[in-house]
């Protein structure tokens, strides 16, 4: 079974941090900014996450 | 016609202000990479409930506005022929692109972006962008238009019609008239300064800080004949400070209402600063100017940081002044920079800091020295910025003072991460 995901798994470093403040302004998030990055999120945050992140990046004409 | 060569353009003087700033027809200037403009815009357009495409096109518009107003005063233009080629040609030598007038009357019309910095130069090459990225350029022509025809700023409403970013050939804004026109924001002008003399460049260093700044007056920084600045390997625009203090403080107060969301707004314009140092003066310190000028008189590191210090002394963000620096440390004073100035101007004294771009860009030339060592000539791409931001001794910056909260300076600490 795999390791439940986390804001550092996902997110990682510095620039993971720059990339979870990106998402609490785009998705209206601001809870993610006081989270345990190490901590296990639930599957739905982590799927929300995900989504947000690849939303963001087709916003930021950065979508590969 | 849609571009005048660049010796054939009708503008403003150019005047250098006191303390290391730039001005044209009283508006603030400072020189800004497409990394910048493009993570400052992509951070203020986050969040889409705040309404902030529609600022940053009034922001455009008050500021070319008032360039084109004052400028035609101190040029003796009288038609609104001359008064929107002044527009065009400054457009287009501040490195914004071309902008054709030439087909809007006093009711409104089409202005045409030929070549568009915002339009072409913030896109990555992995993708294009979902919705136009040319809001000044709409702004720009809707302010520079009321001018021409002597109406105030908010005369006219500008809808995108079309935009490089999203794939169009090239951009499209129509303009009309409001009638009546919208209550407008203006241009904070030159701004609020202290009037404080900076001290002399820190003695202790084998840099000579006024013949750089005088071998970089000899620079031309002009757009070329698609209005564009290719220059230290970014593209560059003269912005307006006005602008951008419009657009960011605006941000962020539409921010501070919202509970747990001005912290990460912060940080992100802080981003976009270092961002900006990271690009911009590192396109500095691997350039054939840098190697000609500045890197023969670097005897060790800390000379690189006096010598893109004094660099920075040219492009409009003030005075800056190094007061401390170690392998570990570095504090530096600035003097007299657009935010602080604009900030006052806009909203009087500040209850927190204001001074983003150079809190990052304080940050952003330590790291790349001290941390990622560009005196080796790494290659500038995202792969190095983010090895180098992820780096345990990655850099970062506090502000021990700020001018917009009435101190005499900005202090930028910089301390090396652990």
């Amino acid at each position: 079974m795999d390791a439940p995901d986390t804001l550092e798994s996902l997110f990682p470093g510095n620039i993971g941090k720059l990339r979870i403040a990106r998402l609490i302004l785009f998705l209206g998030m601001p809870e993610l900014a006081g989270m345990d990055r190490s901590a296990p999120l639930t599957p739905a945050v982590a799927e929300r996450l995900k989504q947000g992140a690849l939303e963001l990046d087709r916003a930021m004409g950065r979508a590969r | 016609m849609t571009s005048h060569p660049p010796t054939a353009r009708v503008l403003c003087s150019m005047e250098p202000a006191p303390y290391g700033r730039l001005l044209t027809a009283g508006e603030p200037l400072v020189f800004h990479c497409n990394k910048y403009n493009y993570w400052l815009q992509q951070t203020l357009l986050l969040d889409r409930s705040l309404g902030m495409r529609e600022v940053m096109v009034d922001a455009a518009a008050a500021s070319a506005h008032s360039l084109v107003s004052r400028g035609s005063d101190e040029l003796g233009l009288t038609t609104p022929e001359e008064r929107l080629r002044l527009a065009s040609d400054t457009f287009a030598q501040f490195g914004f692109g071309t902008l054709d007038l030439t087909r809007i009357t006093t009711s409104g019309g089409e202005a045409v972006t030929p070549t568009s910095h915002f339009g072409q130069c913030l896109v990555d090459e992995r993708g294009s962008f979902q919705e136009p990225q040319n809001l000044f350029d709409a702004g720009y022509a809707a302010g520079a238009a009321a001018a021409a025809y002597g109406l105030p700023a908010g005369s006219f409403g500008a809808e995108i019609l079309a935009c490089h970013s999203v794939g169009d050939p090239e951009g499209r804004v129509a303009l009309s008239r409001r009638d009546p026109p919208a209550d407008f924001f203006l241009s904070h002008g030159e701004g609020v300064g202290n009037e404080i003399a900076p001290p002399p460049p820190n003695a202790d260093t084998n840099v000579d800080e006024l013949g750089i700044l005088e071998a970089l007056s000899g620079l031309d920084f002009s757009g070329n004949e698609e209005g564009l600045i290719h220059r230290f390997g970014v593209m560059l625009t003269l912005q307006f400070g006005s602008y951008l203090n419009r657009v960011v403080y605006e941000f962020v107060h539409r921010m501070v209402d919202r509970a747990g969301m001005i912290e990460p707004a912060e940080a992100l314009l802080v981003e976009a600063g270092h961002r900006c140092g990271f690009h911009t003066l590192g396109g500095v310190m691997t350039s054939p100017e840098w190697d000609a000028v500045v890197r023969p008189q670097c005897r060790n590191e800390d000379d690189w940081i006096h010598g893109i210090v004094a660099v920075i002394n040219a492009l409009g963000y003030g005075t800056w002044r190094v007061e401390e620096l170690t392998e570990d440390r570095l504090v530096v004073r600035a003097y007299d920079g657009y935010e602080s100035r604009g900030y006052k101007a806009l909203f009087g004294r500040a209850s927190r800091p204001t001074d983003y771009l150079v809190q990052g860009g304080a940050a952003g030339l330590f790291n790349l020295i001290r941390v990622g060592k560009i005196a080796d000539r790494p290659i500038l791409d995202d792969a190095f910025y983010e090895t180098v931001l992820n780096a345990p001794e990655s850099a970062r910056t506090e502000l021990a003072t700020c001018e917009s909260m009435g101190d005499d300076y900005t202090s930028l600490v910089v301390t090396r991460g652990e």
